[in-house]
């Protein structure tokens, strides 16, 4: 789901280390203070709580979409936009948009 | 009872095996000598009463494995015993007549115990035996990926068979000894067990009986002297070597500190340990007092989640490089192979969370994390080879004071909305509030700080906080090798406590306690540093601060391996949880106290990934939920950060908890 986001924008998957360690992405896709430091010119954050390990690693990225079901989380205060909500519902939608 | 001839053979022998066993000690305790540090052999005397504890008392056999080290306190009771029975025996044959307080009631009760723990060392010794080589107990065994030399595993299983049976002949051969000797000379009421075996023998002819006597006395005896030259080449010298041991052990401040390095001393060629001969005497003393028990290996958290590291494989793989080397070694040859290709791999040397757990178990009192410790010196600063990641974090710590590199003009950020005073305002306060980098950056750091402040406020503590000036302590800098990084960021916090004359420091994070209190004491600056557990606990207890209990469910407390193991506080953080529970128990997991498990951030970890193994973090947060316990408590920003991390992997987001101790007090004061 994630991965026909990043297509449809041309874009490249990266992730947080749980992603990493359940063995849905190699290591070389975390990104954190223990892995790839990126700045990419659009950044959108799934479910991503913005916790310091990850944020440090993303931190520098152009633009951040956050989206996320807490709308206390973290990550909304490093965010140039937010959307409060299931990534499950979300990014099909989004995914279509673009892709239409 | 011997004949001159058998006196003469006999004396010649003994000087034989003590002529040999000079050498071989000779040769051993030369390569000890070999180390970079001297050992201060005086320490041996003043600290006697040490190692008659540890070899009478036993008492360091105890921490883990209680049952075996219940057994083993047997064989080694009985061992001991049979010295005094050997020189006895000895003069036994060479005095005719001579019977040790034959009819005295010493004598008796001499012969009914040797008699009764023959027997139990046999026992003892057959399950030892049976362990090993039969039922092969896993536990004595090394998994794959760690490194462990073919001559060591093929060698230990050799000299396990050997010492098994070097006992059982010795101790059997005198039992049986004593049984003929009753054979010829009629019952013995205080020997029931030689009584028993003597009617075997009854129908046998006297003149076969009294060879007997000699054949057992001589393989009793005979094997002792085979023996004795073999102890340095056996991991059976721990006997001797592990009591040494915990007598000559450097006095460390806490068990991951030890000395600084004068940088501007030009003499210095070597940084770190890179070959045997730069770790310190008493490292490789270590080698000679492992008996290869596996204690250390078992409590690993890098081993137990399938990592390249097992502490006892560096001693064991220490040792036989020894045995192995032992003549061009102690001849002071240079054997130019990097402890990397033949101790322990250099993955595994970046596995080590510098727990401390290994160093607390050893029943002989050694420290393979300071082994560990030295080597990633040399691999940091004199080799430069370590975890990309690793540089990162050095790199961060250097521009921007702290491992994430954040904006060391952030640092103030939790104290938004509360009314923290500041040094560089108040300049003068009893203490000095250190909240340290995870405090002043990470998310749940932040609360944590928010806490404690709170809670001081409650209580009227006279504090204040350094704010932007403060600076990382360097802890993961020094515990990763980098001790020119991590001297740079002492100098700078050092200023900053002279300049306000900082006296009195209390923090959250265990890591820059351990730091400021210990590594910052090794640079000539002693300070008064408590953890932020302690100085609430006595804020309780001198009733500045009343919580109030409102816990409901259970609460677990996982131990921080830098307040506990690194700093003998196991209770404080305990007795606060203890203050704030109404209907809710504290449940201790499995592993706690002494032998609590590692989050695995330590040392380092939280910096760069081993990839090798499972997740330490998940692995403790699994026991913490099988607590049943609603609330894991922790008082460590890194333990916070994993704990919570194991949190979410395993999926109790809906029904646990992780909170900071001082969270918890904080939720008591509430209505206050």
């Amino acid at each position: 789901m994630a991965k026909e986001l990043a297509n449809a924008l041309n874009g490249e998957l990266a992730s947080s280390r749980p992603v990493v360690d359940a063995g849905w992405l190699p290591s070389s896709h975390q990104v954190g203070s223990s892995g790839q430091s990126v700045s990419p010119n659009l950044y959108i954050a799934l479910g991503i709580s913005g916790a310091i390990q990850h944020v440090v690693g993303m931190k520098g990225s152009k633009n951040i979409i956050a989206i996320n079901k807490d709308a206390d989380a973290p990550i909304f205060e490093i965010a140039d936009y937010g959307v409060v909500g299931n990534v499950l519902d979300i990014v099909p939608k989004l995914t279509e948009v673009i892709k239409g | 009872m011997l004949s001159l001839i058998e006196k003469i053979v006999f004396l010649v022998l003994v000087a034989g095996s003590l002529g040999l066993a000079w050498v071989n000690f000779g040769k051993m305790f030369k390569a000890i000598g070999r180390g970079s540090r001297p050992i201060l052999w005086g320490k041996a005397i003043r600290n006697w009463p040490k190692g008659l504890a540890v070899f009478l008392g036993q008492q360091t056999l105890f921490k883990t494995r209680p049952v075996v080290g219940g057994i083993h306190a047997v064989v080694a009771w009985g061992f001991t015993l049979y010295i005094a029975v050997n020189i006895i025996d000895v003069f036994y044959g060479f005095i005719p007549g001579f019977h040790f307080f034959s009819e005295h009631w010493f004598g008796q009760l001499y012969r009914l115990f040797v008699d009764i723990f023959s027997l139990f060392v046999l026992i003892g010794v057959k399950y030892f035996v049976f362990r090993r080589f039969i039922s092969k107990d896993p536990k004595l065994e090394t998994k794959e990926p760690v490194l462990l030399s073919t001559s060591a595993r093929t060698g230990m299983k050799k000299d396990s068979f050997i010492v098994g049976m070097f006992i059982l002949m010795h101790i059997g051969f005198r039992f049986v000894g004593a049984s003929f000797e009753i054979a010829g000379h009629g019952p013995d009421p205080y020997q029931p067990g030689a009584n028993l075996m003597a009617l075997l023998w009854q129908s046998f002819d006297p003149v076969i009986i009294v060879y007997a006597e000699h054949v057992c006395w001589w393989l009793a005896l005979g094997l002792i002297l085979a023996f004795i030259p073999y102890f340095p080449y056996s991991k059976h010298a721990h006997l001797f070597m592990g009591p040494l041991n915990f007598m000559v052990r450097e006095d460390r401040r806490s068990p991951a500190v030890f000395e600084t390095i004068d940088f501007e001393d030009e003499k210095i060629e070597q940084f770190g340990s890179s070959k045997l001969e730069h770790l310190p005497q008493s490292q490789i003393l270590d080698a000679y007092a492992c008996i290869m028990c596996n204690r250390c290996q078992d409590a690993c958290p890098a081993y137990t989640t399938g990592k390249e590291l097992s502490p006892s494989a560096i001693e064991i793989n220490k040792r036989y490089y020894l045995n192995e080397h032992l003549n061009d070694f102690s001849a002071g040859k240079d054997l130019d192979e990097p402890m990397s290709k033949w101790m322990l791999t250099e993955e595994a040397a970046w596995s080590c969370t510098t727990c401390g757990f290994c160093v607390e178990v050893c029943p002989v009192g050694n420290e393979p994390m300071v082994d560990i410790l030295r080597m990633r010196q040399d691999l940091v600063m004199m080799e430069s080879r370590f975890p990309e990641d690793a540089m990162d974090a050095f790199n961060k710590m250097e521009n921007y004071g702290n491992p994430w590199g954040l904006s060391p003009q952030e640092r103030e950020t939790w104290m938004e909305g509360l009314n923290v005073p500041l040094m560089r305002e108040k300049k003068k306060a009893d203490v000095l509030y250190w909240a340290g980098c995870a405090g002043a950056y990470d998310n749940r750091g932040k609360d944590i700080s928010r806490a404690v402040s709170q809670i001081f406020d409650k209580a009227g503590v006279d504090y204040a906080c350094l704010g932007n000036e403060e600076t990382c302590t360097g802890d993961s800098a020094r515990r990763i090798g980098n001790e020119y990084l991590f001297q740079m960021m002492a100098m700078q916090n050092i200023e900053k406590f002279e300049e306000y004359g900082i006296k009195k420091i209390v923090t959250q994070c265990p890591h820059c306690l351990t730091t400021l209190k210990h590594d910052y004491a090794e640079l000539g600056t002693e300070l008064d540093v408590v953890h932020h557990s302690q100085f609430i606990n006595d804020l309780v207890k001198e009733g500045k601060i009343a919580p109030q209990p409102s816990i409901t469910e259970d609460v677990t407390y996982h131990d921080a391996c830098y307040l506990g193991r690194h700093n003998g506080e196991y209770d404080a953080p305990r007795e606060l949880i203890q203050s704030v529970l109404s209907d809710g128990h504290l449940v201790e997991m499995d592993r706690n106290k002494e032998t609590g498990f590692c989050c695995g951030a330590g040392g380092g970890n939280m910096w760069y990934e081993i990839n090798t193994g499972d997740r330490i973090n998940y692995e403790r947060f699994k026991e913490a939920a099988d607590t049943k316990a609603t609330t894991v408590a922790t008082a460590c920003n890194f333990c916070n950060i994993m704990m919570e991390d194991g949190l979410k992997v395993t999926g109790h987001e809906e029904n646990m908890v992780v909170k900071d101790v001082a969270e918890l007090v904080l939720e008591g004061l509430s209505d206050t």
